[in-house]
């Protein structure tokens, strides 16, 4: 057993002092790539050439890094790795048609490959994300960033169901990586990651646009006699659906499992009717971040936890200034929403028996 | 420095038990029981009432916020100053309500402080005054310096320190020499970073100095480590600047040469102090990692510079180069570590 827990032979060695190190192998690296490029000369006319190097740096890179020869020459091979794989993205991709397609095929072969045969963390964290990226845009912009075509007459809109299962598809990716105990646990974890930053990602790229035109906005306060409010067509509730029923799970999980949801219904009733009604309400986007707070703490991940302390603010900054009100009907809503949080906590306590030593 | 506990006196984490797992030191089943009985002793509970409550109060605070903006149009001059000093003196209060002894006081006391700021700026627009930017810094600084010393509080105190810098920072581009012309932009640059480097040298030497006066409220390493970081970071900056400017050899030499001896006379400095008099390993590190930079600019200015287009041998000599500094500086500190563990 000790010698499982001191396999990382880093565990002896402060951060700071492994962050020198990759600093100083990154930045050799660079310059290492320089002399490449310089090499081969005008990379445009020779992109087959530039690509076949890349891969030629690859393997060599994977041979040196399986030899375990320290940490400072393995954050070397990681930056030849990656700049490998960079030449190989420009050498190899056509460079007028398919090329999103061509891309999404490639990150998804290198990352599959270089999983099992690379097996570093960060390696397999950069490959995964970047493959789950590139899949994204190829699904959201097309083969040649055109999007993608859709018949007249089809009734159902494709990009958007397609856009929701791969989102799905992410979200069953995290549960299967972190919420399963097997032998594949820590092998899972560098993907487990990946899906996370991935959704992170998504979700940063859609505050910023689409995901806030369409899934929020309801119109709360009005100058009409009744209520307006906006109903999203359905299709784009599908995301927070999915992402709130893998709350409720992970919750159901982390309390202990079905037998807990038996034992326990009204807590866990008045939990799905709170994420209902907050679905209903158009917020639907605070379920990722309150998923990965969640899940990053039952699982004791602190980046997971992080990440999700940082997306929480950002989501509600992003929809309280979005909102189509004034200041004081902001005002209102706001104080409103933290005298919500603020009685629901009061609830909670005697329910929780929170000792009183140990808050604020 | 201490020695390194044992791996299996560790806390269990669920990630040290997967870790376990997968090197087939746990069965699948002694996991999940494991994994369990962890996760049932997480203080679930208590983080959501503080996530709660904290968040509550961020909103109402929010809330109040757009309130006050949404009524500000409206409010008179003397009401928006009335708010915003009195805001300051019921922190003010509560902290002398509070003592200054204890935590809570000097928080109110961080918080006064910060509020004054906030006076300022409420005067600022009202009155219109004209002020430069460094003068607004450098009132706030001096308002807030006798809660400063009330307070004994390190925060506090790095706080001001920080509206020092920021004062130094903005004063530099809108000063004038002797015969009321601007400085040139190079030597504004320069006499900035020199300031910044000397206001946080001074700083940290005065913070040394009470150390070892065993003035126990100030013996925080981090404390020392950050204002290390700025004075590193303002020589780092000047040497590089001066490295660049020469980089095609049109421009004098000398302040380069200067900048590089006297950086070189710092390192030294800070190494012989965090490695012999007051070993810190994390000092001796940031310390390691500016000397590198340093060695690292200097080589790709002798090696680099001077052709229109680097021969691709430069490239991997200078690679070479590199490895060599930041090898050489890995393995000093492996043996400074080795040397303040004994």
């Amino acid at each position: 057993m000790e010698r499982a827990l001191t396999q990382n032979h880093r565990s002896d060695m402060p951060w700071y002092l492994r962050f020198i190190v990759g600093f100083g192998a990154w930045l050799a690296s660079a310059f290492f790539i320089g002399f490449f490029l310089v090499l081969i000369g005008d990379q445009q006319n020779h992109r087959i050439t530039f690509g076949v190097s890349g891969l030629v740096l690859l393997v060599l890179s994977t041979l040196l890094f399986r030899q375990n020869l320290g940490i400072f020459v393995s954050q070397c091979c990681l930056a030849a790795s990656l700049a490998g794989q960079f030449m190989i993205y420009f050498g190899f991709l056509p460079e007028q048609h398919h090329t999103l397609g061509t891309a999404a095929v490639l990150s998804v072969g290198l990352a599959i490959v270089l999983y099992k045969l690379y097996p570093d963390t960060l390696q397999r964290l950069i490959i995964c994300t970047a493959a789950l990226q590139i899949t994204l845009a190829w699904i959201y912009l097309g083969n040649n960033g055109h999007g993608f075509l859709e018949p007249a007459d089809f009734p159902w809109p494709t990009v958007t169901l397609a856009v929701a299962l791969y989102w799905a598809l992410h979200l069953i990716g995290i549960a299967w990586c972190y919420l399963r105990v097997s032998r594949q646990s820590a092998l899972l974890a560098p993907l487990g990651l990946a899906l996370v930053l991935s959704l992170t990602a998504w979700q940063l790229e859609n505050l910023g646009s689409i995901w806030v035109q369409n899934e929020i906005l309801p119109v709360w306060f009005s100058n009409h006699a009744t209520a307006n409010f906006v109903v999203a067509r359905w299709p784009f509730y599908l995301r927070p659906i999915c992402t709130a029923l893998t709350l409720f799970g992970v919750i159901v999980w982390a309390a202990g499992g079905i037998e807990k949801l038996r034992q326990f219904p009204l807590p866990f009733t008045c939990l799905a009717a709170a994420l209902t009604a907050l679905l209903w309400l158009g917020v639907g986007g605070v379920f990722l971040p309150l998923l990965l707070i969640t899940l990053g703490f039952f699982v004791e991940s602190t980046v997971m936890k992080g990440i999700g302390l940082i997306l929480l603010p950002v989501f509600l900054f992003n929809y309280y200034y979005n909102l189509n009100l004034d200041l004081l009907a902001k005002s209102v809503t706001l104080i409103g929403s933290g005298l919500a949080l603020l009685l629901l906590r009061a609830g909670l306590r005697r329910w929780l028996q929170v000792d009183r030593k140990e808050t604020l | 420095m201490e020695p390194i506990p044992s791996p299996l006196d560790r806390a269990a984490t669920i990630p040290l038990l997967r870790r376990l797992l997968a090197a087939d030191a746990l069965t699948i089943d002694e996991a999940k029981c494991l994994e369990n009985r962890l996760r049932q002793d997480l203080p679930w509970s208590l983080w959501l009432d503080r996530g709660l409550l904290i968040l509550g109060v961020i909103l109402m605070i929010t809330g109040v916020g757009y309130f006050f903006a949404h009524n500000w149009q409206h409010l008179t001059e003397n009401d928006k100053l009335g708010l915003a000093s009195g805001s300051v003196l019921v922190a003010f209060i509560a902290a002398c309500y509070a003592g200054f002894d204890r935590f809570l006081g000097k928080l109110l006391l961080l918080a006064a402080s910060l509020l004054v700021g906030v006076f300022i700026a409420v005067f600022g627009q009202i009155y219109q005054t004209g002020a430069d930017t460094y003068e607004l810094f450098l009132a706030w600084a001096v308002l807030i310096f006798p809660w400063v010393a009330l307070g004994r509080f390190v925060p506090l105190w790095l706080f001001w320190l920080g509206l020092i810098n920021l004062t130094v920072g903005f004063y530099w581009p809108v000063s004038h020499n002797l015969f009321f012309e601007s400085y040139e932009s190079s030597r504004c640059f320069r006499y900035e970073t020199l300031s910044l480097l000397a206001i946080n040298l001074i700083a940290l030497v005065l913070c040394e100095c009470a150390v070892w006066a065993k003035i126990t409220w100030v013996d925080r390493h981090w404390s020392a480590w950050l204002l290390l970081t700025a004075a590193l970071i303002s020589i780092t900056t000047e040497t590089t600047y001066e490295i660049i400017r020469t980089w095609d050899g049109s421009i004098n030499a000398w302040p380069t040469v200067y900048a590089v001896a006297f950086h070189a006379i710092l390192i030294l400095g800070v190494a012989f102090y965090f490695g012999r008099v007051r070993p810190s390993l994390p000092a001796l590190a940031l310390d390691t990692l500016s000397a590198c930079w340093m060695l690292m600019m200097l080589a790709a200015r002798l090696v680099l510079s001077g052709h229109a287009d680097p021969l691709s041998g430069q490239w991997l000599f200078m690679g070479f180069l590199v490895l060599a500094i930041f090898g050489g500086g890995v393995f000093l500190l492996r043996a400074a570590s080795r040397f303040i563990a004994h």
